[in-house]
């Protein structure tokens, strides 16, 4: 059931990504993965599932990504990582405040992660990726945090209800 | 093993690390010509679908003293769009394949249609994914425009069976320009908005308000006549060295469904 369960979400969260999200303002720069992931970072005792899910979530964002490939599979990786130890250590309780904070945390931790990686790339002249700008303004990504926010808000109560019917956790 | 998470954690990073690895040997090209023979065929027409039926509602709110008046008739409007999207969608490819037969004909262009399956999955960029890759000819570098000759962008990436494409909105796509009427020269620059800064345009020449702005071929990438915008206003000032030049494009990325790429010019 979990298996089948993170693939679907992950099909879904993908289209929805690249597809939907670009045409709402606002929304347009959210990262419907990261939510998901952070979400369950909170929600799942086992780091391991929650590892493979960000893996594999940071891997198919950075296929359709602009970034150099490993940008986001990295950023996906060491984030989680740090969202998961703050939410077993430091939050302890889950209700939808706590997953709020813990995912603005985690937002600015993916930025941070996303263009620190996206320097070294450039800086490290890595393969042949041809040298570009991302829009790395404070706006954008205060706008992200609030947008990605937006999306856990809406997506908290449905996800808890899924988890709890079938038993995923 | 779960249990040692710190452990875990390496072995993750270790993992991307070889995939970062792998992919710049071209061995994961298999791997995501496969996540996306899944995803494409699901993101095309949710990506013309909801281009059409969510891109009118980011005006909603300019219009709040008219929104009790029309809501009745944009939730019809809405539900039409949606039922009428897959019928719509042949009539739109016979027009758009006879204006690429027509380009062809005239500007002897070497084509392929191609659709849109969605955005940069960051979102930070202007940068589109289209459903053609190597597999059909499509290499990087390569020019994109719309059916009306409007320049989208070029090709920076491909797979086997998709392709990134970088648009005139991302500052790092610089494209040699000249005015049509007033033959001035200059270079476009991006701002991740529909605004086009052209550069580089010596103060002695006159330009005109809603000029028509040209690819001139100069830079060597992209052919002569390809569509940027019109100018939206211009600037000289004694202090610079060059006008200062804003163009607007009639181009609306969220709204591209068909592109042409030019595989030979």
């Amino acid at each position: 059931m979990k298996p089948l369960f993170f693939t679907i979400l992950l099909f879904i969260g993908t289209v929805m990504q690249i597809s939907v999200l670009p045409h709402i303002p606002i929304l347009d720069v959210a990262n419907i993965l990261l939510v998901s992931a952070v979400f369950f970072a909170f929600y799942f005792p086992d780091y391991g599932h929650i590892a493979i899910f960000a893996f594999f979530s940071g891997f198919v964002a950075d296929i359709y990504s602009a970034s150099p490939f490993g940008v986001v599979l990295l950023s996906f990786a060491l984030t989680i990582f740090l969202i998961d130890f703050l939410a077993k250590n430091f939050f302890g309780k889950t209700d939808l405040f706590i997953i709020i904070a813990g995912m603005a945390v985690g937002s600015i931790l993916y930025s941070g992660f996303y263009f620190g990686f996206f320097k070294i790339y450039e800086i490290l002249q890595i393969a042949s990726h041809p040298n570009f700008i991302v829009a790395f303004s404070p706006k954008v990504i205060a706008v992200s945090i609030v947008s990605n926010i937006i999306i856990m808000a809406a997506f908290y109560f449905p996800m808890k209800k899924i988890i709890n019917k079938y038993a995923i956790i | 093993m779960f249990k040692k998470k710190p452990i875990l954690f390496l072995l993750f990073i270790l993992l991307s690390l070889a995939f970062i690895f792998l992919n710049s040997k071209g061995f994961l090209d298999y791997p995501k010509s496969a996540i996306n023979s899944l995803i494409s065929p699901v993101s095309k027409p949710i990506w013309n679908v909801a281009g059409k039926v969510l891109r009118p509602f980011s005006f909603m709110s300019n219009f709040k003293n008219l929104y009790s008046e029309n809501e009745n008739l944009k939730n019809q409007n809405r539900k039409l769009l949606a039922e009428n999207a897959y019928l719509k969608s042949f009539i739109e490819e016979k027009e758009v394949l006879e204006k690429a037969a027509d380009i062809q004909k005239q500007d002897k262009f070497h084509l392929q249609v191609s659709r849109v399956i969605g955005m940069d999955s960051q979102n930070q960029s202007g940068l589109v994914i289209i459903d053609v890759g190597s597999e059909n000819g499509i290499a990087a570098g390569m020019p994109v425009i719309t059916e009306d000759k409007l320049l989208v962008g070029k090709v920076t990436e491909t797979d086997k069976n998709f392709s990134k494409v970088l648009t005139v909105f991302n500052p790092s796509l610089k494209v040699a320009v000249k005015t049509q009427d007033s033959k001035a020269s200059g270079i476009s620059i991006g701002d991740y908005s529909k605004n086009i800064l052209m550069d580089f345009v010596v103060k002695e020449k006159n330009l005109n308000q809603d000029e028509t702005v040209l690819t001139s071929a100069k830079d060597g990438v992209f052919p002569e006549g390809l569509v940027i915008g019109t100018i939206r206003d211009f600037q000289v000032k004694p202090e610079n060295l060059f006008q200062i030049v804003n163009i607007n494009s009639e181009l609306d990325i969220y709204e591209l469904d068909r592109v042409l790429i030019l595989m030979k010019f």
